[in-house]
């Protein structure tokens, strides 16, 4: 099991792709040529957009090409090519340390949004926009997800009980950023000693750590304050509608780092998992790493018949193990058994789905209304509440691909609205 | 490498599919199948097996005419077999059988479209065809004597002496079987019969009807006592139904309800000349059809609703049609009715049961 393996250190490449889509909201723009030298720490890409983020080189060396290059979201994004000149050179700044604590909140926000920073769970939203909600609305609490979005995933826990420092003081800046002095870090009760280490490390500073009873999705962000406050975000809403905001604890401690030490988000921790590999592992890996070398690394078989980006419920399969590392990437699986091709049968209204859906839908209806294309009762059967956690597939005896078919109902439901 | 596939996620899936379900359910259904054998004798086990058979080949014959891969293999069409067998009487002819268990997959699933499309339970629908078309097969006024305890000879010729001893000790051990048996009604129209015969103003109890009757509650928990083929063990039914819920393959709602309320109405409920608050919950429960209809029939997925208060409303309203029916309607029976009435109502309940959306606060 993962769960028991240290965070190993993974060798520094010798050339980096720096995807430009890395994270939701419009691409990052490039600000560097080719043939810049950049160096360790180096921005490579400003914010595109407010809701956008910036790319940072993680070594220093050469810009090699700039050039549509495949990524994890999608066949081929822009990206940024370093070779690494092996001399790991910090940016003139970097690796400085600073007291966060004479910062101001907006100087903080300000800080968070050039250095990168995204939702490191595996939404990658831009952090800073999360943490701007509008003045109208009230922020009374903040929550800090410490449960693994998905199974099989283990990067957060290592992290928590390996680098907890890390992960409280940036829950504090978070904190203080939002200005307010009560905090809660959810953990699931199969992790008691990240339990403990966060009810330990936390105390002094207002944040309580709340044992959190283990189902899938606890750790999706509607689930988990509904969990810890009691609270249910009303639908269509987001979190700041019932006074909190949740971040990831990856994305403390990379807050951490930013604020305190002035180091970008140059890597991240992810988990290699899965009947494909004769190893698991959990490592820190540079962004931008090709992830063949780590996979071999872990012992890849021969025989395996999918690669998933991500955690097996929401992860995307990719078609090749020649990806870079990207920022919302924290796992990776390689399975052989159990992928085969599933031939969806008739609904047999069993109500699996229905007992299991986390927003309370009804996913067996909204699967035979896409059956029929009828996208207009589909969101009439709420299908744009849906999280997209993919319980009902999972539990289907039919084998009905009940969340791929609202996620496809959902797009058309967009794109109709648009008009 | 070999080459990846590529596909939307979940990239996992429960192990549990229709053929695990289906032929789970069949399994929990054998014992009271067996213990029907030993009551009724080794025709019983003939007319479970023929019924099988007709389901499978009626159900493969539909597949090969709609020219869709064959579905005998998700045990659904063996389940439907089964089902119907169980619930018609153990003297039933071959050909009646086997015209009962087509129209449980013609009629009943294949003519809506198979699985997952009928509105109708189709073993319900089997035994409802049957009742109409062959009205002496089904509500029989004197049911063929249990043929357990005698030394079994000429009338059973296929049936080898060591068998007969097994059946002979078998049956010795599960119960105070009456070894001079006879051909009698079955004990819910043997109670409802008295019960009409009485004084108008008689202040006698359904419990004493039962007792004077000679019936005996343990008779009927065995399934030693006259009715379908494997409805009599109510025991093993609920045994069976009980594992079914515990391995959270059908839900505890259906059943709980369903006999819940015939319990409850079965007592308050007037029969032929007894009166208010006079009846027998236990009697009622444990005899005629109510354990198969409540543990296996109203549970059906295809035919029963999907929320939790649906599933609620549809037990309540089997319960108190079964109660309509035994105590005030021309049937002694009426689980198959009332489940088929119900059925029949699942689309309206499902369109005002509606599960709760999460973020909508009730106000």
């Amino acid at each position: 099991m993962s769960k028991d393996q240290p965070i190993k250190q993974a060798p520094t490449p010798d050339i980096v792709y720096l995807s430009l889509r890395q994270h939701l909201g419009a691409p990052s723009k490039a600000v560097v040529k080719v043939g810049d030298l950049v160096k360790k720490g180096q921005i490579v890409a400003e914010p595109g957009g407010f809701v956008s983020s910036a790319v940072h080189s993680p070594v220093s060396g050469k810009v090699k090409e700039i050039k549509p290059h495949p990524h994890m979201m999608g066949p081929l994004a822009d990206a940024v090519v370093v070779e690494n000149d092996g001399k790991d050179e910090w940016f003139e700044g970097c690796n400085v340390a600073t007291n966060w604590e004479s910062m101001t909140p907006e100087q903080l926000k300000e800080k968070i949004r050039m250095s990168g920073i995204v939702g490191l769970g595996g939404a990658t939203f831009p952090t800073h926009v999360k943490l701007s909600p509008p003045p109208e609305k009230k922020i009374d609490s903040a929550i800090l997800n410490g449960v693994e979005c998905e199974p099989y995933l283990t990067a957060d826990y290592r992290l928590m009980i390996e680098q907890p420092d890390r992960v409280v003081e940036g829950f504090r800046i978070i904190m203080k950023v939002l200005g307010v002095s009560k905090g809660y870090i959810g953990v699931e009760a199969n992790k008691p000693d990240a339990y403990i280490i966060m009810k330990e490390k936390g105390a002094k500073y207002g944040i309580e750590a709340v044992m959190l009873k283990v189902k899938y999705p606890q750790g999706a962000e509607k689930q988990l304050i509904s969990a810890i406050l009691g609270r249910e975000v009303p639908s269509g809403g987001l979190p700041m509608d019932v006074g909190c905001v949740v971040q990831n604890v990856g994305t403390a401690a990379a807050i951490y780092d930013a604020c305190a030490k002035n180091i970008p988000l140059l890597t991240r921790i992810m988990t290699v998992s899965g009947d494909g590999v004769s190893h698991t592992a959990n490592y820190n890996i540079v962004l931008g790493q090709m992830l063949g070398p780590i996979l071999k690394e872990c012992g890849l078989k021969d025989g395996i018949r999918k690669l998933v980006f991500g955690g097996p419920m929401m992860g995307l399969a990719e078609p090749s193990e020649n990806i870079p590392l990207a920022k919302g990437n924290s796992g990776v699986l390689a399975l052989i058994a159990g992928v085969e091709k599933y031939e969806p049968r008739m609904c047999i209204r069993c109500s699996r789905c229905i007992d299991h859906c986390p927003m309370g839908l009804n996913p067996s209806v909204l699967s035979l209304l896409s059956d029929i294309s009828d996208f207009t009762s589909m969101e009439k059967h709420h299908a744009m509440d849906c999280i997209e956690c993919g319980v009902c597939t999972y539990m289907c005896p039919s084998r009905r691909m009940i969340v791929q078919q609202i996620k496809l109902g959902k797009q058309r439901i967009l794109a109709s609205r648009k008009k | 490498m070999a080459s990846l596939l590529v596909s939307n996620s979940p990239h996992i899936r429960s192990e549990e599919d229709i053929k695990a379900i289906m032929w789970t359910v069949v399994m929990m259904l054998v014992p009271a199948g067996l213990m029907g054998t030993v009551v009724f004798g080794w025709y019983a086990a003939l007319l479970i097996l023929v019924s099988i058979f007709t389901a499978v080949a009626c159900e493969h014959l539909v597949n090969k005419i709609r020219k869709l891969p064959t579905t005998i293999g998700d045990g659904s069409a063996v389940l439907a077999g089964m089902l119907f067998a169980y619930v018609i009487p153990p003297n039933t002819s071959i050909f009646v059988t086997v015209l009962g268990s087509a129209a449980t997959i013609l009629l009943g699933k294949q003519l809506f479209g198979g699985l997952g499309c009928n509105i109708w339970n189709p073993a319900l629908v089997g035994r409802a065809f049957v009742s109409a078309a062959y009205a002496s097969v089904i509500f029989l006024s004197t049911w063929p004597r249990i043929r357990i305890d005698k030394t079994l000879g000429g009338d059973s010729g296929w049936l080898s002496e060591r068998f007969a001893a097994l059946q002979n000790s078998l049956a010795q051990i599960m119960g105070n079987i009456n070894v001079d048996a006879v051909s009698q009604a079955s004990p819910l129209s043997i109670v409802k019969g008295a019960a009409k015969a009485l004084d108008a103003n008689a202040t006698t109890t359904v419990s004493e009807l039962v007792k004077n009757n000679d019936i005996s509650y343990m008779n009927l928990l065995t399934g030693h006592h006259v009715g379908c083929i494997g409805e009599t063990s109510a025991g093993l039914l609920i045994l069976g139904g009980l594992i079914l819920i515990a391995m959270k393959i059908v839900d505890w709602r259906i059943p709980f309800f369903y006999i819940g309320t015939v319990a409850l109405l079965s007592w308050i409920m007037p029969i032929g000349n007894v009166g208010w608050f006079h009846g027998d919950a236990l009697f009622s429960v444990i005899s005629g059809g109510l354990m198969i209809g409540a543990f296996f029939m109203a549970t059906d997925f295809v035919t029963s609703p999907m929320t939790p208060l649906g599933k609620g409303i549809f037990a309540v309203g089997c319960g108190l049609l079964t109660v309509l029916i035994r105590n005030f309607g021309g049937f002694p029976e009426g689980v198959c009715y009332s489940i088929l009435l119900m059925n029949t109502c699942v689309p309206l309940i499902d369109r005002f049961c509606t599960p709760r959306l999460f973020g909508v606060v009730k106000k």
